[in-house]
Protein backbone atom coordinates (compact mmCIF):
# COMPACT_ATOMS: atom_id res chain seq x y z
CA UNK A 1 0.00 0.00 0.00
CA UNK A 2 1.35 3.20 -1.02
CA UNK A 3 0.10 6.65 0.93
CA UNK A 4 -0.44 9.95 -0.54
CA UNK A 5 1.01 11.92 2.79
CA UNK A 6 0.01 15.77 3.57
CA UNK A 7 2.24 17.31 6.53
CA UNK A 8 0.71 20.82 8.04
CA UNK A 9 2.90 22.43 10.12
CA UNK A 10 3.59 25.94 10.09
CA UNK A 11 7.86 25.12 10.43
CA UNK A 12 8.86 24.84 7.23
CA UNK A 13 12.06 22.90 8.88
CA UNK A 14 9.44 20.79 11.11
CA UNK A 15 7.55 19.84 7.95
CA UNK A 16 11.26 18.42 6.27
CA UNK A 17 12.29 16.73 9.50
CA UNK A 18 8.76 14.99 9.43
CA UNK A 19 8.78 14.30 5.79
CA UNK A 20 12.72 12.82 6.55
CA UNK A 21 10.86 10.75 9.43
CA UNK A 22 8.37 9.30 7.55
CA UNK A 23 11.51 8.05 4.88
CA UNK A 24 13.11 6.91 7.93
CA UNK A 25 10.26 5.05 9.27
CA UNK A 26 10.17 3.04 5.56
CA UNK A 27 6.54 4.30 4.88
CA UNK A 28 5.70 3.63 1.17
CA UNK A 29 4.62 6.66 -0.06
CA UNK A 30 3.43 8.09 -3.86
CA UNK A 31 3.34 11.32 -3.02
CA UNK A 32 4.06 14.06 -0.16
CA UNK A 33 2.84 17.49 0.37
CA UNK A 34 3.03 19.97 2.54
CA UNK A 35 0.90 22.96 3.86
CA UNK A 36 1.56 25.95 6.53
CA UNK A 37 -1.66 26.02 8.19
CA UNK A 38 -5.28 24.93 8.39
CA UNK A 39 -6.45 27.11 5.46
CA UNK A 40 -3.58 26.05 2.88
CA UNK A 41 -4.11 22.48 4.17
CA UNK A 42 -7.92 22.61 3.08
CA UNK A 43 -7.14 24.15 -0.27
CA UNK A 44 -4.74 21.06 -0.80
CA UNK A 45 -7.15 18.48 0.13
CA UNK A 46 -9.97 20.72 -1.77
CA UNK A 47 -7.76 20.10 -4.80
CA UNK A 48 -6.43 16.31 -4.53
CA UNK A 49 -7.56 14.05 -1.88
CA UNK A 50 -4.54 12.37 0.59
CA UNK A 51 -4.60 9.23 2.63
CA UNK A 52 -3.28 10.38 5.99
CA UNK A 53 -2.77 14.03 6.93
CA UNK A 54 0.20 13.97 9.65
CA UNK A 55 -0.98 17.57 11.31
CA UNK A 56 0.21 20.13 13.78
CA UNK A 57 -2.02 22.29 16.03
CA UNK A 58 -0.23 25.26 17.20
CA UNK A 59 -0.52 27.28 13.76
CA UNK A 60 -1.15 30.89 12.77
CA UNK A 61 -4.31 31.49 10.58
CA UNK A 62 -5.99 28.14 11.27
CA UNK A 63 -4.64 26.00 13.68
CA UNK A 64 -4.82 22.12 13.40
CA UNK A 65 -8.55 21.85 15.65
CA UNK A 66 -10.38 24.58 13.41
CA UNK A 67 -8.83 22.53 10.78
CA UNK A 68 -10.15 19.38 12.14
CA UNK A 69 -13.71 20.86 12.43
CA UNK A 70 -13.72 22.39 9.25
CA UNK A 71 -12.80 19.19 7.64
CA UNK A 72 -15.36 17.69 9.40
CA UNK A 73 -18.20 19.65 8.10
CA UNK A 74 -17.05 18.92 4.66
CA UNK A 75 -17.86 15.16 3.87
CA UNK A 76 -17.16 15.31 0.41
CA UNK A 77 -13.14 16.11 1.27
CA UNK A 78 -12.50 14.74 3.95
CA UNK A 79 -13.41 11.02 2.89
CA UNK A 80 -10.72 8.67 3.16
CA UNK A 81 -8.63 10.80 5.20
CA UNK A 82 -6.92 9.93 8.27
CA UNK A 83 -5.52 12.03 10.39
CA UNK A 84 -2.93 12.14 12.83
CA UNK A 85 -2.23 14.75 15.24
CA UNK A 86 1.52 15.61 15.70
CA UNK A 87 1.63 18.34 18.17
CA UNK A 88 3.15 19.18 21.55
CA UNK A 89 -0.04 19.39 22.75
CA UNK A 90 -0.97 16.91 26.26
CA UNK A 91 -3.95 18.51 27.20
CA UNK A 92 -6.69 15.53 27.57
CA UNK A 93 -9.81 17.20 27.06
CA UNK A 94 -8.29 19.00 24.12
CA UNK A 95 -7.19 15.49 22.37
CA UNK A 96 -10.57 14.34 23.37
CA UNK A 97 -11.93 17.50 21.39
CA UNK A 98 -9.75 16.63 18.05
CA UNK A 99 -10.76 13.33 18.21
CA UNK A 100 -14.32 13.70 17.84
CA UNK A 101 -13.87 16.00 15.47
CA UNK A 102 -12.16 12.92 13.58
CA UNK A 103 -8.15 12.79 14.89
CA UNK A 104 -7.39 9.19 14.76
CA UNK A 105 -4.40 9.23 16.50
CA UNK A 106 -2.04 11.59 18.30
CA UNK A 107 1.96 11.93 18.16
CA UNK A 108 3.53 13.49 20.53
CA UNK A 109 6.28 15.58 20.27
CA UNK A 110 9.50 14.71 20.15
CA UNK A 111 8.70 11.24 18.05
CA UNK A 112 11.11 9.03 16.44
CA UNK A 113 10.50 7.63 13.10
CA UNK A 114 9.27 4.13 14.61
CA UNK A 115 6.20 5.38 16.61
CA UNK A 116 5.23 7.15 13.21
CA UNK A 117 5.04 3.80 11.59
CA UNK A 118 3.79 2.17 13.90
CA UNK A 119 0.56 4.24 14.11
CA UNK A 120 0.46 4.31 10.22
CA UNK A 121 0.43 0.40 10.39
CA UNK A 122 -2.33 0.29 13.07
CA UNK A 123 -4.65 3.09 10.67
CA UNK A 124 -3.96 1.56 7.33
CA UNK A 125 -4.48 -1.82 8.89
CA UNK A 126 -1.48 -3.21 7.03
CA UNK A 127 1.96 -2.94 6.39
CA UNK A 128 2.89 0.28 4.64
CA UNK A 129 6.64 -0.07 4.57
CA UNK A 130 8.42 0.76 1.50
CA UNK A 131 9.76 -2.10 -0.65
CA UNK B 1 0.83 21.73 41.31
CA UNK B 2 3.68 20.06 39.92
CA UNK B 3 7.32 21.60 40.20
CA UNK B 4 9.94 21.57 37.23
CA UNK B 5 13.89 20.95 38.60
CA UNK B 6 17.11 21.98 36.88
CA UNK B 7 18.12 18.56 36.35
CA UNK B 8 14.26 17.44 35.52
CA UNK B 9 14.47 20.03 32.38
CA UNK B 10 18.00 18.61 31.21
CA UNK B 11 16.17 15.66 30.83
CA UNK B 12 13.72 17.34 29.20
CA UNK B 13 16.27 18.96 26.87
CA UNK B 14 18.31 16.09 26.17
CA UNK B 15 15.44 13.67 25.29
CA UNK B 16 13.89 15.89 22.50
CA UNK B 17 17.19 16.85 21.09
CA UNK B 18 17.67 13.32 20.56
CA UNK B 19 14.18 12.23 19.90
CA UNK B 20 13.72 15.09 17.16
CA UNK B 21 16.65 15.51 15.97
CA UNK B 22 19.51 12.83 16.20
CA UNK B 23 21.31 15.59 18.52
CA UNK B 24 23.46 13.34 21.12
CA UNK B 25 25.13 15.91 23.89
CA UNK B 26 25.79 15.72 27.35
CA UNK B 27 24.62 17.89 30.67
CA UNK B 28 26.79 21.09 31.45
CA UNK B 29 29.06 20.02 34.50
CA UNK B 30 27.82 23.52 36.07
CA UNK B 31 24.26 23.46 34.96
CA UNK B 32 25.32 26.40 32.26
CA UNK B 33 26.86 25.79 28.84
CA UNK B 34 27.86 29.06 28.16
CA UNK B 35 25.30 29.83 25.37
CA UNK B 36 23.40 31.97 27.32
CA UNK B 37 26.21 34.52 28.45
CA UNK B 38 27.06 35.05 24.47
CA UNK B 39 24.61 33.67 22.65
CA UNK B 40 24.00 33.43 18.56
CA UNK B 41 20.16 33.33 18.73
CA UNK B 42 17.69 33.54 22.02
CA UNK B 43 14.14 31.82 21.19
CA UNK B 44 11.44 32.02 23.66
CA UNK B 45 8.15 30.32 24.03
CA UNK B 46 5.40 31.30 26.93
CA UNK B 47 2.81 29.07 28.46
CA UNK B 48 -0.25 29.62 30.71
CA UNK B 49 -2.41 27.71 32.98
CA UNK B 50 -2.52 26.80 36.61
CA UNK B 51 0.99 28.10 36.33
CA UNK B 52 2.51 30.57 34.04
CA UNK B 53 5.88 31.51 32.52
CA UNK B 54 8.52 31.08 29.86
CA UNK B 55 10.38 28.76 27.90
CA UNK B 56 13.40 30.51 26.63
CA UNK B 57 16.67 28.95 24.53
CA UNK B 58 19.83 30.24 24.22
CA UNK B 59 21.81 28.41 21.42
CA UNK B 60 25.72 29.04 20.16
CA UNK B 61 25.83 29.16 16.31
CA UNK B 62 27.23 25.47 16.14
CA UNK B 63 24.85 24.27 17.89
CA UNK B 64 21.87 25.87 15.81
CA UNK B 65 23.65 24.82 12.67
CA UNK B 66 24.04 21.13 14.30
CA UNK B 67 20.48 20.92 15.37
CA UNK B 68 18.61 22.17 11.57
CA UNK B 69 21.46 19.71 10.46
CA UNK B 70 19.86 16.74 12.45
CA UNK B 71 16.53 17.75 11.80
CA UNK B 72 16.67 17.95 8.00
CA UNK B 73 19.09 15.43 7.54
CA UNK B 74 21.91 17.36 6.19
CA UNK B 75 25.29 18.13 6.98
CA UNK B 76 26.08 21.20 9.30
CA UNK B 77 27.82 23.00 6.84
CA UNK B 78 25.16 22.73 4.36
CA UNK B 79 22.87 24.86 7.06
CA UNK B 80 21.55 27.74 6.27
CA UNK B 81 21.76 29.70 9.66
CA UNK B 82 19.91 32.77 9.44
CA UNK B 83 17.18 30.98 8.34
CA UNK B 84 17.12 27.26 9.29
CA UNK B 85 19.09 27.81 12.33
CA UNK B 86 17.07 29.71 13.75
CA UNK B 87 13.63 27.92 12.67
CA UNK B 88 15.03 24.95 14.19
CA UNK B 89 15.94 26.59 17.56
CA UNK B 90 12.29 27.81 17.45
CA UNK B 91 11.07 24.42 16.75
CA UNK B 92 13.01 23.16 19.66
CA UNK B 93 11.61 25.76 22.51
CA UNK B 94 8.13 24.86 20.92
CA UNK B 95 8.90 21.45 21.53
CA UNK B 96 10.25 21.66 25.04
CA UNK B 97 8.21 23.73 25.98
CA UNK B 98 5.66 21.13 25.47
CA UNK B 99 7.17 18.82 27.16
CA UNK B 100 7.55 21.65 30.54
CA UNK B 101 3.64 21.66 30.14
CA UNK B 102 3.20 17.85 30.68
CA UNK B 103 6.15 18.05 33.50
CA UNK B 104 3.82 20.56 35.05
CA UNK B 105 0.89 18.85 34.68
CA UNK B 106 -0.38 19.73 31.32
CA UNK B 107 -2.31 16.72 31.15
CA UNK B 108 -4.31 16.84 33.84
CA UNK B 109 -4.91 20.53 33.66
CA UNK B 110 -5.67 23.46 30.67
CA UNK B 111 -2.51 24.90 29.57
CA UNK B 112 -1.71 26.46 26.60
CA UNK B 113 1.61 27.19 24.58
CA UNK B 114 1.94 30.39 22.65
CA UNK B 115 4.14 30.53 19.63
CA UNK B 116 7.98 30.43 19.47
CA UNK B 117 9.46 33.96 18.75
CA UNK B 118 13.00 35.62 18.86
CA UNK B 119 13.62 36.83 22.88
CA UNK B 120 14.66 40.04 23.56
CA UNK B 121 17.50 41.36 25.91
CA UNK B 122 15.91 41.66 29.35
CA UNK B 123 14.44 38.16 28.40
CA UNK B 124 18.16 36.73 27.97
CA UNK B 125 19.48 38.87 31.10
CA UNK B 126 16.02 37.30 33.50
CA UNK B 127 17.76 33.75 32.03
CA UNK B 128 20.88 34.44 32.94
CA UNK B 129 19.68 34.43 36.64
CA UNK B 130 17.33 31.99 36.62
CA UNK B 131 16.71 29.12 38.97
CA UNK B 132 15.34 27.23 36.62
CA UNK B 133 18.19 26.72 34.11
CA UNK B 134 20.06 23.55 32.25
CA UNK B 135 22.67 23.60 29.73
CA UNK B 136 23.84 20.83 27.20
CA UNK B 137 27.08 20.50 25.01
CA UNK B 138 26.24 18.72 22.25
CA UNK B 139 29.69 18.40 19.67
CA UNK B 140 29.25 21.37 17.54
CA UNK B 141 28.28 23.89 20.73
CA UNK B 142 26.27 24.73 23.36
CA UNK B 143 22.64 25.33 24.63
CA UNK B 144 21.01 27.14 27.58
CA UNK B 145 17.35 26.75 28.49
CA UNK B 146 15.67 28.03 31.67
CA UNK B 147 12.16 28.41 32.66
CA UNK B 148 11.09 31.79 34.07
CA UNK B 149 7.61 31.84 35.95
CA UNK B 150 5.46 34.40 35.32
CA UNK B 151 2.47 35.99 37.94
CA UNK B 152 -0.39 35.67 35.33
CA UNK B 153 -1.71 34.65 31.87
CA UNK B 154 -1.30 38.93 31.33
CA UNK B 155 2.42 38.74 31.80
CA UNK B 156 3.19 35.96 28.69
CA UNK B 157 2.44 36.16 24.98
CA UNK B 158 0.12 34.04 23.69
CA UNK B 159 -0.13 35.42 20.11
CA UNK B 160 -1.57 32.72 18.06
CA UNK B 161 -3.81 33.39 14.98
CA UNK B 162 -6.40 30.72 14.27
Amino acid sequence: MSLSVLIVDDSPILRRAIRKAVGIAGIATDRIREAGNGVEALASLEQDPADLVLLDLNMPVMDGERFAAELRSRPEVARGVRIIVVSTEVNRERLDRLRALGAMAILHKPFEPEELRRLVTQLTGESVCAA
Amino acid sequence: MRSLTPNALAGLVLDALERTAFVLAEPATDGAAGAATVPWYVSRVDFAGPQCGRVVLAASDGFARELAAGLLGIEPEEVDPGQQGRQAIDELANIIGGSVVLALGGDEQPFRLGLPAQADAPTLDECLRSSIRAGVVSEFGTLDVCVLPRASAGEVDLRKAG
